[in-house]
């Protein structure tokens, strides 16, 4: 280790390396930690870190990372590349512009981008979605922890309305080369057709790459919440007010609503609820934030899920709520703060 | 007999962190010299009523302040070879060195009679403040001993009771008791300790003293004031409520019984620094570095926190024992990092995310001195929040300090609901240094007169 970090000491003061002085760091920091102390009480820090914190989120996504290479192989395998590479690309760049640590934050981006695509998306337009997420979805904003949307969701909702044919009426199956129109919302739409809920769980359906194996989209998304780094609320509000509402809807209108058990396995709403729901930075912050955000976007998924020509209303509804969550936070805080005295 | 609490929100428990003092009791060798700051447990200067070169004996007073009485005793009999200012605890105050004569020997207090319960309440308390065991106020409707050990190093109150003996302990309380009559007495304990709260308790029921009992959790910070009295005594908690440490009862008892003045202190050596970590009795003023020298390890180079990790002061090793502190620290400096620190299991890694092998198998935890992390922008994660004792957001209102916006709106979030407990700074996924940016608002708010007004005074 001290020879790795003399290694980097060098480097770094290197004159001809200096523009690449924030790559360096990062690395550096990757692989050895920090070696700043505090400097006056707390005289100890909690060891969590946003590496950890981002790693611990990556390894949440791998059980549905994982099935998506067993499913379509190394179509898979190339789109997520491709992601991290281009999507990469930006991020150092603007690393380097702005002469600042590259953030973390991307690692989970460039891996959630891919796994929320169609398993036919066409390489290039997983190079121009991610460029686009990233860009206009997080480096405009002055990177993370400033940005207003999910990145991932900006470059994916950028794709379906740049290339609406490509993004939703090709759809292949785990394991087959058939393409088809068909997901299991759409079934249900067209002719009620109820698809079983054990082919939902395992994935052998139709549907973006990540959100299929839904039995390991629940295990990921328990571990982010066990280990306390997603936070609860979000999920179960989001979640919750689907069942609820789905279930009274499916009282009244069982033509029109599918029933809860249906509606939270179907489509994209594991994967939605617990991996960009939860984004902690364009989510609310406060809590009772998050309650309101959560339900929000349950009832504005179920919206256009059954009353709009989408089939899909997971990524739409969480990227409507985030542009909400700064006005949630401050109505939030005035009602908590109304009463006190000045 | 003993009641369970209420338990206050948010919070941190420090779970098994190595280096926790032994249940060992060791008597410090009489130091060579003594250096004490005149400055009373307030933080108030005192006036000097020595001269340089004078003879002085253990328990003579060096300075005083008549009218509060406030007062700092020489603790070794010997020559006062110094006295002039010198740095002390981020400020500057006179400091008094006494080069000892070799003799044990100390003054018993003026006025003593063995027999306290015959001794009239003014002069109990008149004895108490002139021994230097305690600050107590003139009136007060509750009184509250704690140890309720929160921190992640704590003295351990069952070492107090050997040393001192529990029978001590008890005419410790009943001095406390008859110097307030119709004070309720309240003492506080971890939840571990039920074997201790039953013995005390029942040496107290023994006495016909009134006690209350109460065993508490141990979640930092409880043994905040701000969150004890709401703790034992409910939101309507009385302000007129004195609290103190259980060793101050011990060291009152030692100045109304024995007229004996505080000329020691008992503290607790915690920390991975230390080889062995005994409870030290030691002379208050003894320089650290002396003190500490037959525990410290070699290797490696540590900080001193006095008290708390989490919100006590790092000293130098020159400076003396304070008269306050009962548990002194030495944690381990760490300037190299860690190899690959997202990526390892951490078996030894504390964190109130639940990412680390330690936090999930019962292993004893290394603190040390590193950020473990880069600085990064605030990600709203929200762990500030959470862990706040007093329900304001770190989150938010760090904003407005961080971009220099001092004004209502960080009154109108409370921030002067702020305890300096440290705890957001501990958890934040950011490294942001938020207890830091809360004070720095606090600071900026009452120097443009923006404070409310029970704070500003």
């Amino acid at each position: 280790m001290k020879n790795l970090r003399s290694l980097f000491e060098a480097l770094e003061r290197a004159r001809i390396l200096r523009p690449l002085k924030p790559v360096i760091e990062t690395v550096a920091g990757i692989l050895l930690g920090t070696r700043e102390t505090t400097v006056e009480a707390p005289h100890i820090r909690d060891h969590i870190e946003i590496k950890r914190y981002m790693s611990t989120v990556i390894l949440a996504l791998a059980p549905a990372a994982v099935a998506s290479v067993v499913f379509y192989g190394w179509r898979a395998v190339a789109m997520i590349a491709v992601s991290y590479v281009v999507g990469g690309i930006i991020e150092v760049a603007f690393a380097l512009i702005r002469r600042k640590d590259i953030e973390e934050g991307f690692l989970v981006t460039g891996l959630i981008f891919p796994l929320i695509l169609p398993p036919t998306a066409p390489l290039w337009m997983v190079a121009v979605g991610i460029t686009f997420g990233v860009f206009f979805g997080k480096e405009v904003f002055g990177g993370t922890g400033r940005n207003i949307f999910n990145p991932a969701l900006v470059g994916r909702i950028f794709i379906t309305i740049a290339f609406p044919e490509l993004m939703s009426a090709r759809w292949q199956k785990p394991f087959s080369d058939a393409v088809t129109a068909a997901t299991p919302l759409g079934l249900f739409k067209t002719g009620r057709e109820l698809t079983p809920l054990v082919d939902l769980l395992l994935g052998q359906v139709t549907g973006s790459m990540g959100e299929l194996f839904r039995l390991g989209v629940l295990a990921g998304g328990l571990l982010l919440i066990l280990t306390r780094v997603a936070n609860w609320r979000v999920p179960l509000a989001y979640l919750g007010s689907v069942a609820l509402l789905s279930w009274v809807g499916n009282l009244f209108l069982p033509e029109m609503i599918a029933p809860p058990q249906f509606q939270l396995l179907a489509g994209g709403l594991l994967f939605g609820a617990f991996f960009m729901a939860t984004d902690p930075v364009s989510s609310p912050s406060t809590r009772a934030g998050k309650w309101v955000f959560g339900v929000g976007c349950g009832v504005v998924t179920l919206l256009i899920r059954h009353f709009s020509g989408f089939g899909e209303g997971v990524m739409f509804s969480i990227l409507f709520m985030n542009a909400f969550s700064p006005l949630i936070d401050a109505l939030v805080l005035n009602a908590k703060y109304r009463t006190a005295k000045v | 007999m003993v009641k369970r609490n209420r338990n206050f929100p948010g919070g941190y428990a420090f779970k098994r962190f190595a280096g926790r003092p032994e249940d060992t009791f060791v008597e410090a060798p009489l130091p060579a010299k003594v250096r004490l700051p005149l400055r009373a447990p307030g933080g108030a200067d005192l006036p000097a009523l020595v001269k340089n070169g004078q003879q002085v004996k253990a328990g003579q007073v060096l300075a005083l302040e008549e009218a509060t009485g406030a007062c700092v005793l020489a603790t070794l009999s010997g020559r006062i070879e110094e006295l002039k200012p010198a740095a002390w605890l981020g400020g500057k105050t006179k400091v008094a060195t006494i080069i000892g004569d070799g003799s044990a020997e100390w003054t018993p207090l003026a006025g003593h009679s063995p027999d306290w319960r015959a001794v009239s309440r003014e002069s109990l308390r008149e004895r108490i403040l002139r021994s230097g065991a305690a600050v107590l106020p003139a009136q007060a409707t509750h009184l509250l001993v704690q140890a309720v050990e929160d921190e992640p190093h704590n003295a351990n109150p069952e070492v107090l009771e050997r040393a001192w003996g529990l029978q001590a302990l008890v005419e410790g309380l009943a001095i406390l008791s008859k110097a307030f009559p119709g004070a309720r007495l309240h003492l506080a304990l971890n939840r571990r300790r039920r074997a201790l709260a039953a013995r005390i308790g029942e040496a107290a029921g023994q006495e016909g003293l009134p006690l209350e009992l109460c065993a508490l959790e141990g979640k930092y910070p409880q043994a905040h004031r701000e969150l004890l009295l709401p703790t034992l005594l409910g939101r309507s908690a009385a302000r007129e409520a004195a609290i103190l440490e259980l060793q101050a009862v011990l060291h009152l008892r030692d100045a109304v019984v024995l007229g004996k003045p505080m000329l020691d202190r008992v503290v607790a050596l915690a920390g991975t620094g230390f080889a062995s970590r005994p409870h030290l009795r030691a002379r208050i003023g003894t320089p650290l570095g002396e003190l500490l020298q037959p525990y410290l390890r070699p290797q490696p180079e540590c900080r001193l926190v006095l008290g708390s990790l989490i919100s006590g002061a790092a000293v130098p090793a020159e400076a003396p024992l304070p008269a306050q502190t009962g548990v002194l620290v030495a944690v381990p400096e760490n300037r190299e990092g860690e190899f690959l620190s997202f990526a390892i299991p951490g078996f030894a890694s504390d964190s109130r995310s639940l990412t680390f092998a330690a936090n999930l198998l019962p292993l004893p935890k290394k603190p040390d001195t590193n950020l473990h992390g880069e600085h990064r922008a605030c990600i709203s994660c929200g762990f500030c929040e959470d862990v706040c004792p007093v329900r304001i957001l770190p989150h938010i209102l760090h904003r407005y300090v961080q971009k220099n916006v001092i004004d209502e709106t960080l009154v109108r979030f409370q921030i002067f609901k702020c305890i300096d407990c440290n705890l957001c700074s501990y958890v934040c996924t950011s490294k942001i240094p938020l207890a830091r940016l809360m004070r720095e608002g606090k600071a900026k708010l009452v120097k443009e007169g923006l404070a409310p007004r029970e704070v500003g005074a």
